[in-house]
């Protein structure tokens, strides 16, 4: 299918349309020069006399500044446990390792679960659905097996670094990591499930909403959960 | 018998978290520095956060730019790509300055120490992050979209990792350079 060019007169139209306003010329040119909306889209954000750099940051700032502050909550947990974790050189290898597999978990199970909405697989009670179940166990699996890989490499790069290990010791840090792993994949699935339905119902679409709030919930929860078993198991 | 799902998922989670141990290493390899800055541990994980972060949405804006066509698969200057590397250095200045400014004020608060350094240990570290970070973000991705690649695919582990090796290193580069100063 040929795809007709843009007429000088129409690109003009464009460039005059006001920022932040959706204006009818680009159902028409879409319609009428079968150029995608997301084309058109971008092209209006990111074209030329567009304030690109103003732009990004004006919209990116309040998510980053969200997401700061509640990893900065984290963080205090972390700070919390300070003097635990100076002496726990395997767990505090850990940390970023298992901090990252969780937030990729978290972004993982939010998108599969919404695109899993838009195809409509989930239909009615989303709890009893054979494909969130499906999910939940899929997901569970992946988490126990990067869990048991990453303690067992923070135990052999603490052990290389001439830290002393004993056969308790590494159990305990192997149970952290899987115990962590299993209730903070737990709560993001609940998390995604629960708000997720409901954005979906509300005509929107939870991939906006879902994925930067699930990897700052595992952020938060991650240090919390990892904080509450370094005073309880060491 | 593995799923195709679970091999995909558990080999990209290997290679992340290999990196992020690597990271990890770094990290408890400063052990006698982070001491000296204990504010420090409520900045890491706000930090390496804002790095993977800020990267990502670089390169998800990028590959959408290429795929549409808007920004041309090669290494010269273009009005998108610079506005993207601007762009993205000063939203990683500006938003570690609030991170530095939290942790001095969580340190203050809940462990009553003054210890304004970490204001500039935020700001210095970030200043040699992301530019860093950025850069290789940028090129990465144009790389792969040229070598018939879907960076949407490969970037979003790859950057985090990334980010986690960069942001250590680059706090405890400004962790020595602060406490020489």
């Amino acid at each position: 299918m040929k795809v007709k060019q843009l007429t000088a007169h129409l690109k003009k139209r464009i460039m005059k349309i006001p920022r932040h306003k959706h204006h009818e010329i680009l159902h028409h040119i879409h319609k009428k020069h079968r150029l995608s909306k997301r084309t058109l889209f971008y092209m209006k954000e990111y074209g030329p006399r567009s304030h690109l750099v103003s732009e990004i940051v004006k919209d990116s700032m309040p998510v980053l500044l969200l997401s700061v502050l509640l990893t900065s909550f984290a963080g205090l947990a972390l700070r919390s446990v300070l003097d635990k974790l100076l002496f726990l050189v395997p767990l505090l290898i850990m940390i970023p390792a298992l901090n990252d597999m969780i937030g990729d978990m978290g972004s993982v199970i939010a998108s599969k679960f919404t695109t899993g909405l838009f195809l409509g697989k989930v239909k009615g009670d989303p709890w009893r659905s054979s494909f969130v179940k499906n999910l939940f166990n899929a997901k569970i699996k992946v988490a126990l097996a990067s869990a048991i890989y990453l303690s067992l490499l923070a135990l052999f790069f603490s052990s290389v670094k001439g830290f002393n290990l004993d056969a308790i010791f590494a159990a305990k840090i192997i149970l952290l990591g899987i115990v962590s792993a299993v209730i903070i994949v737990s709560i993001l699935f609940s998390v995604a499930v629960v708000i997720g339905v409901k954005i979906f119902k509300r005509g929107e679409d939870p991939n906006n909403f879902l994925i930067p709030i699930s990897t700052s919930i595992a952020d938060v929860v991650t240090l919390l959960v990892v904080s509450l078993f370094a005073i309880l198991l060491f | 018998m593995l799923s195709r799902d679970f091999k995909e998922s558990i080999s990209i989670e290997v290679v992340s978290m290999t990196g992020a141990i690597a990271a990890g290493f770094v990290l408890a390899s400063s052990l006698n520095l982070l001491e000296l800055v204990p504010s420090l541990f409520i900045l890491i994980p706000g930090f390496l956060e804002i790095q993977g972060s800020i990267s990502s949405s670089v390169a998800s804006r990028l590959t959408a730019g290429l795929f549409l066509g808007a920004v041309k698969p090669n290494f010269k200057a273009q009005r998108i790509i610079v506005g993207n590397i601007v762009a993205g250095i000063v939203l990683s200045l500006m938003v570690s300055l609030f991170l530095g400014l939290m942790a001095y004020l969580f340190e203050f608060l809940f462990f009553n120490t003054r210890g304004f350094t970490i204001i500039f240990i935020s700001l210095l570290a970030s200043a040699i992050a992301s530019p860093i970070m950025i850069l290789v973000t940028v090129v990465s991705s144009i790389w792969f979209f040229r070598k018939g690649f879907d960076p949407n695919n490969i970037m979003g582990p790859y950057i985090t990792t990334l980010g986690d090796i960069v942001g250590v290193m680059s706090l405890i580069f400004a962790v020595v350079l602060v406490i020489s100063i």
